[in-house]
């Protein structure tokens, strides 16, 4: 690993937000305490569920949640637009600012995804200590092994989904304040959620092709191809404008 | 090396020059003072030199470098613009972290000796938001000194420090200076110090060189006549804002004097010691 790289990550994840980050990574072993505590306050409406099922079904809580993104958009402020404004970014002289900018990427996805696996993993630890002993747990890995590829689907679905408003963050966060980059990144989520539900500019956003489902004999493996591609766009298009953006910044 | 030539800066919206058409050059082991009113450009020419700032026109280079056209030209310069640092890191950190992103690895055993020198050892461990603005200026010292290199680029270094603070920066400077023999460019407003320690001097007016050498400091008499002073340019003579008092210097003091006695009485004689800070006043 080059050092400007694995310095950068060991300098993001001392950084109090990104610890903070990873506290929320911890969330369903609180989730379990407070179940193994009072039993009954933890009620969920539909079938049972296995190891698998809960902890994707979680995936999709802390997503809608939001937090976890915005600490994520947080932290790419304070790498990025902090450093800028408070100038500490003299640190790295006339280092490629390319390599800089890359460098600041790879460990805000780096911190986002360490919480993302670690909330992962609580989460099956947390079903198996306490929510086994529920009534919608089966006790089981998987419940339903014919729903797993459409429960695959979602998760990577909003996994991809949370890694666009992360680069939106990152995009904003060169330029704005932390306030304007958290508010921008609310803006773009809530229009992410909105415009699946409309007839053409569905496609416009990647989360919109759950419905090419419909469309095709191989349906899981075609839509995400056609997502993957529409997010390739979005990130390369967002990372091309960031790139320049950034390079060409004047530290008067 | 470290030649700069006919750098400017234009800032578009406001038509306005920054930095209009210089051009120097700082030799080995040399250290180069800059001075000029506020405003007058030196931060700006020392950030466009450190490449923070992109100049309209002009070239720099370092060792032959073309700084513009090459990265890494930086990594044997030190650099103190602003002493800013991370401040979720202890001041051992912040240096560790400098010397590991720039490839300097080797140098990591050398952070306490530097963090000693600059008077720091005893915090080395403590966060920069501990530290009072001089402590920062110290740990910026520190950053700018770690690793030993070739140049120095020091913007106001003297600020926030208290006397014995100076006296040990001019000190290491010089020593640092002659043992590696470093090319080291400072801006300050402190003349006197400015004055103890540099070579050379660059004055900066408006963006603008006007002055690029080594001023005169050797003392002048001023000589108060008994009449209005009438110019003769064969006499090597500046005048002052008072038309009866003239000021000659000691080169030419006997010529000057024995020709100015022959057409006025002389009333009294004073002798003006000359400073940088006069230089820059006047």
């Amino acid at each position: 690993m080059k050092p400007l790289l694995k310095n950068e990550i060991k300098k993001t994840f001392k950084r109090t937000d990104a610890r903070v980050l990873l506290l929320l990574g911890l969330w369903p072993m609180l989730l379990s305490i407070l179940v193994v505590m009072k039993p009954d306050v933890f009620k969920m409406d539909g079938s049972a569920l296995g190891a698998f099922e809960f902890a994707n079904y979680m995936v999709i809580i802390q997503n809608d949640i939001f937090l976890p993104l915005l600490v994520t958009v947080l932290i790419a402020s304070m790498s990025l637009y902090q450093e800028i404004t408070k100038k500490t970014i003299y640190f790295y002289k006339d280092i490629p600012r390319k390599n800089i900018l890359n460098a600041k990427y790879l460990s805000i996805y780096g911190v986002y995804f360490v919480f993302l696996v670690l909330y992962l993993l609580m989460s099956y630890v947390a079903y198996y200590i306490a929510f086994i002993h529920q009534d919608m747990a089966t006790g089981t890995f998987i419940a339903y092994p014919d729903e797993m590829a459409d429960i695959i689907y979602t998760v990577i679905q909003i996994v991809l989904g949370a890694t666009l408003y992360i680069h939106v963050g990152i995009l904003l966060a060169v330029r704005f304040s932390t306030g304007m980059s958290m508010f921008g990144v609310t803006l773009f989520y809530m229009f992410a959620k909105i415009v699946p539900n409309f007839r053409i500019l569905k496609f416009i956003f990647p989360i919109g092709y759950k419905n090419v489902i419909e469309l095709t004999s191989h349906p899981y493996l075609f839509s995400m191809v056609l997502s993957l591609l529409v997010y390739a766009i979005y990130h390369f298009g967002l990372y091309t404008y960031n790139k320049k953006t950034f390079q060409k910044i004047q530290f008067h | 090396m470290i030649q700069v030539k006919n750098l400017s800066l234009k800032y578009q919206k406001a038509n306005k020059y920054s930095l209009s058409k210089v051009s120097f050059e700082i030799a080995d082991g040399e250290i180069v003072g800059l001075i000029g009113k506020n405003g007058a450009g030196k931060s700006t020419l020392m950030k466009s030199i450190c490449k923070f700032i992109t100049p309209s026109e002009g070239e720099i280079f370092m060792d032959n470098k073309n700084i513009r056209k090459e990265d890494y030209c930086l990594e044997d310069v030190g650099i103190l613009l602003e002493p800013v640092f991370f401040n979720h890191m202890s001041a051992y950190d912040n240096l560790a972290y400098y010397l590991n992103i720039h490839g300097k690895e080797q140098y990591l055993d050398e952070i306490g000796h530097v963090l000693a020198m600059v008077g720091l050892e005893k915090n080395r461990d403590q966060k920069p938001t501990d530290f009072s603005f001089g402590m920062k200026q110290r740990l910026g010292l520190a950053q700018a000194l770690i690793g030993y290199p070739k140049k120095l680029i020091l913007d106001e270094p003297f600020v926030g420090l208290d006397p014995v603070g100076v006296k040990d920066l001019i000190t290491i400077l010089k020593e640092q200076v002659k043992a590696n023999n470093m090319q080291v460019i400072i801006s300050s407003h402190q003349l006197y110090e400015l004055n103890e320690l540099c070579d050379r001097v660059l004055v900066l007016y408006n963006g603008e060189l006007v002055f690029d050498g080594v001023p005169d400091f050797s003392p002048h008499l001023l000589v108060t006549l008994d009449r209005e002073y009438e110019a003769d340019s064969s006499l090597d003579v500046i005048a002052t804002d008072d038309a009866r008092i003239i000021e000659v210097g000691m080169n030419t003091v006997d010529r000057t004097l024995r020709a100015v006695m022959q057409q006025y009485q002389v009333q009294s004689i004073e002798t003006k010691k000359n400073s940088l800070e006069q230089f820059f006043v006047e």
